[in-house]
């Protein structure tokens, strides 16, 4: 079923408004909390427009589907489960997307606004001055789009043996002899830890390595996955099994507990591990939607996609470079080093 | 009497070095002077070459003379006046008459000694005190004293030639390269100044108290014991302190143009 979550007050679109756990109307600006549309859902009370999926296939992967504000076409691809109605701009809701395996089980709504996110990218470039001005312009920011990406959150215990021999030293001077007594212990200890909400991106389409470089996110204020916390934004159902990634982050989580198993002998003076072996016990793998704020920038012939937290407000990605003022910027500092030489050379 | 003295060595330098001037000076430039056939003839010839050679490079004319009069020295205001002779006459390199002096007295009545005097007449000598120094504490100076005056000479012009001629970074190629340099430094600051940020490393998602030794088997193996002999050092009896020689020059801040430095031989 596609859905648009309308205001009880005048009829027009809600959206989810950030870090507020309401949907707000952009119209008369009547607010909703995300539990009272639950309620009202579950009690089976109208709570706005849906309308049935026609599902129809429009070729190369793509489905459409009615918009139930203006009965246009919505065109998606198989994992998209919150878009906006290309005619009238509603924010549709596919629900179908996101139910049975798909539905996630948590998600860390989006904490602040679009307009914030705006006034973050702006104060980033800010410390670029090699940024072409046309970067910082309305147009430019009216593009920053706000995405629910699907990750897997991986949770596991681990229990490491670890086996060495250490050593402590003591020295004493007897006229002029010096003893060294040195005695040695043998490590054999079981070290204990848990990893909990060890991230991974669950897209295809989001690059892994962004995704790594703006974490962390703060799971203390992941709260149970509702429909109405997507209404405004983009998300996508995933589209990599867990299993896709496991055997990668067991091993990285693997070594990291090794070395934190190995830092727990301390209290020698030398210390010689010769083995850990580790057990990954209790696995726990959770499917959840965590918020990005994403805008794709194209400056002379080249992409810059930029992703911040939409939670945190970390960002990354590569600034673009305006070509004028790299060129104003190598001018000004051959100069400067010019001149300095020169006086400090004697001049001609 | 002081100032008498003085009136009677510029004349007599005067003389000496415009006659020399005159011939020397029409027939290309005559920058080695002995009035007391200190230098053979071959040898005054290798140094005339050897200025030649190198005063286009280093921008200054090498001045050589040794001199036998009796009452002068082989003080500052001697070699002075020899390099204010020779610039009045209307030598010395380019616009500001650049001249490096060696003088060299060898009378020992006044005590031998030899005294380096570079003119410039934008005040902005080539040579530094410490460079200047560098020449009268080494093989100039001990070939001087050996004897070896031809070597003397020579060694004098290849050392103040090598301090004198322009470093890289005072030509014009050495400033675009420091331009060059710094301009590309900079503009990458600029552009580095985006670097991605390091990823969250695993070790942030270890629960903070969750690790615990939850078995500790580490037992005492035993102990080694090892004996070394270590006898004790004895002090070093008497001091230590050497004597030096004596080394006495002194270098004299630039006066009117000139700066140079001299001692004794």
């Amino acid at each position: 079923m596609v859905k648009i979550y309308k205001c009880p007050a005048c009829g027009s679109e809600l959206v989810y408004d950030g870090g507020t756990d309401t949907l707000k109307c952009a119209h008369c600006g009547h607010t909703v909390t995300v539990s009272e549309l639950e309620r009202k859902e579950k009690a089976g009370e109208t709570t706005g427009l849906s309308g049935q999926e026609t599902a129809d296939n429009a070729g190369n992967g793509l489905k459409e589907y009615k918009c139930p504000a203006c009965g246009a076409n919505l065109v998606t691809d198989d994992n998209t489960a919150a878009t906006f109605c290309s005619f009238c701009g509603s924010p549709a809701l596919i629900e179908s997307r996101l139910s049975g395996e798909f539905r996630p089980q948590k998600v860390i709504p989006f904490a602040f606004d679009k307009k914030k996110a705006q006034q973050n990218f702006r104060e980033w470039t800010g410390t670029g001055f090699l940024t072409p001005s046309s970067f910082k312009s309305q147009a430019v920011m009216d593009k920053v789009t706000g995405v629910y990406v699907p990750y897997w959150l991986y949770n596991y215990d681990m229990e490491a043996d670890v086996r060495g021999e250490a050593e402590n030293v003591r020295i004493e001077r007897v006229g002029d002899d010096e003893i060294i007594h040195t005695d040695h212990f043998i490590i054999d200890r079981t070290v204990a830890g848990s990893y909990r909400n060890v991230p991974h991106d669950a897209s295809e389409k989001m690059p892994d390595d962004c995704m790594d470089r703006i974490a962390p996110f703060d799971f203390a204020q992941m709260t149970d996955f509702s429909m109405p916390y997507l209404s405004g934004f983009t998300a996508e159902k995933y589209n990599e099994a867990a299993e896709a990634y496991e055997l990668g982050v067991k091993s990285e989580l693997t070594q990291d507990f090794k070395s934190a198993a190995d830092g727990t002998v301390g209290g020698y003076a030398g210390i010689n591990i010769t083995g850990s072996e580790v057990q990954v016990k209790n696995p726990l793998i959770e499917y959840v939607m965590l918020p990005v704020w994403t805008l794709n920038y194209e400056y002379g012939g080249k992409k810059y996609p930029l992703y911040m937290n939409g939670q945190t407000g970390t960002i990354d990605g590569e600034l673009p470079r305006g070509k004028g003022k790299t060129a104003l910027l190598f001018g000004a500092a051959f100069l400067i080093f010019f001149a300095i030489a020169f006086l400090l050379g004697g001049g001609f | 009497m002081k100032k008498s003295i003085l009136c009677l060595i510029a004349s007599l330098v005067l003389v000496f070095l415009l006659s020399g001037i005159c011939c020397g000076a029409a027939s290309g430039g005559v920058y080695v002077f002995d009035d007391g056939e200190y230098l053979t003839a071959d040898e005054e010839a290798r140094i005339q070459s050897a200025i030649e050679s190198v005063r286009d490079e280093v921008e200054a004319d090498f001045l050589v003379v040794f001199t036998g009069h009796p009452a002068t020295g082989y003080n500052r205001a001697d070699a002075e006046a020899v390099s204010e002779a020779w610039v009045k006459a209307g030598n010395g390199y380019g616009k500001n008459h650049e001249t490096i002096l060696l003088y060299v007295n060898m009378d020992p009545a006044n005590g031998r000694g030899v005294y380096i005097d570079e003119y410039s007449g934008d005040g902005k000598p080539k040579l530094k005190d410490s460079e200047i120094d560098a020449i009268l504490d080494g093989s100039t100076y001990y070939s001087l004293a050996d004897g070896n005056y031809g070597s003397a000479a020579l060694s004098f012009v290849r050392e103040a030639a090598d301090y004198a001629k322009p470093g890289f970074f005072q030509t014009i190629w050495g400033w675009l390269v420091a331009g060059l340099g710094g301009g590309g430094i900079v503009t990458k600051i600029g552009i580095g100044r985006h670097q991605a940020r390091p990823a969250v490393t695993k070790r942030h998602y270890l629960l903070e108290h969750s690790l615990e030794t939850v078995r500790n088997n580490d037992s005492f193996a035993g102990t080694t014991t090892v004996v070394r002999h270590i006898p004790r050092e004895t002090p070093p009896s008497g001091g230590g302190m050497q004597s030096g020689g004596n080394n006495i020059h002194s270098s004299a801040g630039i006066s009117a143009g000139h700066h140079g430095g001299g001692k004794t031989f």
